[in-house]
């Protein structure tokens, strides 16, 4: 987590510095581990190959019961 | 001529348009002045369109006379938040400051419809810089300043559709229309007392609206009844050839009985609220435990507030590309806006993926879940308005929780938030009720019921009254 954590703080230095005095960076890196803690979260949850991903910017109809609830 | 017509619904107002006791040119003239007399006090105004807004009235007018009317909406002011598009060189700033002369040269779908429907545009209405989607905290956060609480100058109106709360709950115009991706109709319908609705994903066209996640954003309505907001989503819903996230069929308002007569509360959902939220909040429960059976329900442990955020903020940073790599964050209002967006371009392309694949899965469990019931009832937000100067708590950034929120953003579905009492400082609360994809017409329904035995969206600002 840490290197996942300083490659991204790397990379907005490398094209951010320029807009951000040092308490904004201190901000953005604040901001950066509430993101990675998210992103965790999320890479943590257990889901299935079944799972795809929904539509891109469309409504959530219903969806269908996962083929092995059917079976 | 005022005193007869602010604090009037727009089915009051309509009916007295039709039977030709005022005309739409009174009714535009009086909403005009008092936007121009009390929206500096509040700041909730960007643009008064007066010119634009009496040469429509004076040809609605004529139609009246003429016996044609084009609808409920046939003369009624309204305001649009500041980040619909609006031509004829009428401003749309988006709340910040760099985009505060820009003006585009076509209107959004729902300007449009609301102009062929007979409404009038009176104003274009202040909101949170960029629709919060920079991270803001704290209310002074737009080129307008702090928009503020038609309840107490000292209290927050809410947004990111600041404006809209505020001039509803002002008396400034009989409705707004607003946006949300997180929040943003609900809360400042909570602080402000007035009645919002956040409709299904889909319902209204988006077309003309400054994009912040494409896949959360709404617009809807804010009125002074739920019944209002019932009659102005038939009016701006529908099938948009610009937008194909627009649903083909159009909404038609009806007020129906409840399916099921029952409600549920999620477990938890009001462990954070404040004690007087709280109360309010059982004082409500209590009076639909007359019409409905209402159910303690768990729902799975799934990271709703992580998905939401993800999806919220992956999608922010493509939909201000260009805005962040020019800098022009360092323009904004608020200082933690001159920030905001850049932790954001960080987020991996498989986790906004994965958020999306947990979607699907929230979607297929919380819809079996919603199934059995006619709607989900929460408080609207944890606590009345804030202060002016105060940082508030915000599930956006992870200082506060907002679960009905976040479920009901990710899989776009409605809610309607009603007053349902105050606290002893004299600011509302409200009662929020969550449907299932598409159930407007059942949330409205159970909202109407609620607004028929109480009064609370009745009560008005004594020092507002004309």
């Amino acid at each position: 987590m840490a290197s996942e954590d300083n490659y991204f703080v790397d990379l907005i230095t490398h094209s951010y510095s320029q807009y951000l005095n040092n308490d904004q960076f201190a901000s953005v890196k604040r901001s950066l581990a509430q993101l990675i803690e998210d992103a965790s979260t999320i890479r943590n949850f257990p889901i299935t190959h079944e799972d795809a991903p929904t539509p891109l910017f469309s409504n959530i109809a219903e969806i269908p019961p996962k083929q092995s609830d059917r079976n | 001529m005022t005193n007869k017509l602010v604090f009037k619904t727009v089915r009051e107002l309509s009916a007295l348009i039709q039977k030709k006791s005022v005309s739409p040119v009174e009714v535009t003239k009086a909403f005009l002045n008092r936007l121009e007399e009390l929206h500096p006090k509040y700041n909730s105004v960007v643009t008064v369109t007066r010119k634009n807004a009496l040469e429509q009235a004076h040809i609605l007018e004529k139609e009246v006379l003429q016996g044609k009317i084009r609808g409920m909406l046939h003369g009624i002011p309204y305001g649009a938040k500041d980040l619909l598009a609006t031509k004829d060189g009428i401003p749309t700033s988006w709340g910040a400051a760099c985009y505060k002369e820009r003006c585009f040269d076509y209107d959004a779908t729902v300007v449009s419809k609301l102009r062929q429907r007979g409404a009038v545009l009176v104003a274009k209405l202040a909101m949170i810089e960029l629709a919060g989607g920079m991270g803001y905290d704290q209310p002074n956060a737009s080129f307008t300043g702090p928009c503020k609480n038609p309840w107490s100058l000292e209290a927050w109106s809410g947004g990111s559709s600041s404006g809209s709360g505020s001039a509803v709950g002002t008396g400034l115009v009989p409705f707004a229309i607003g946006s949300e991706t997180w929040g943003s109709i609900l809360s400042p319908a909570n602080n402000c007392g007035v009645t919002g609705l956040r409709p299904s994903y889909g319902r209204v066209s988006r077309y003309g609206a400054m994009p912040l996640s494409w896949t959360l954003d709404k617009l809807g309505p804010l009125a002074l009844s739920a019944d209002d907001c019932g009659l102005i989503l038939q009016e701006i819903s529908g099938p948009d050839s610009k937008d194909d996230s627009a649903q083909h069929v159009k909404f038609g308002y009806l007020d129906q009985a409840p399916s099921k007569g029952k409600l549920a509360i999620i477990n938890g959902v009001i462990d954070d609220a404040d004690p007087e939220v709280h109360d309010n909040f059982l004082e409500s429960v209590s009076q639909l435990k007359s019409w409905f059976d209402i159910d303690d329900i768990e729902i799975p442990d799934m990271p709703y507030h992580e998905t939401a955020r993800l999806i919220m903020l992956s999608e922010s940073a493509s939909a201000f590309e260009d805005f962040t790599e020019q800098g022009l964050a360092k323009t904004l209002t608020a200082p933690e806006d001159k920030y905001g967006p850049y932790a954001r371009t960080s987020i991996l392309a498989k986790d906004y993926i994965k958020a999306l694949r947990i979607r699907r899965v929230m979607a297929r469990e919380i819809t079996k879940i919603m199934k059995n019931y006619d709607g989900l009832i929460a408080p609207t937000r944890n606590s009345a308005a804030t202060g002016i100067k105060e940082k508030f708590r915000g599930a956006t950034k992870g200082s506060g929780k907002d679960t009905m929120g976040a479920i009901g953003n990710i899989l776009g579905l409605p809610a309607v938030s009603v007053p349902n009492g105050f606290t002893s400082q004299r600011l509302p609360t409200g009662l929020q009720i969550m449907g299932s994809l598409n159930s407007e017409n059942m949330i409205l329904s159970i909202a109407n019921k609620y607004q028929n035995e109480q009064t609370w969206h009745k009560s008005h600002p004594e020092n507002l009254y004309p």
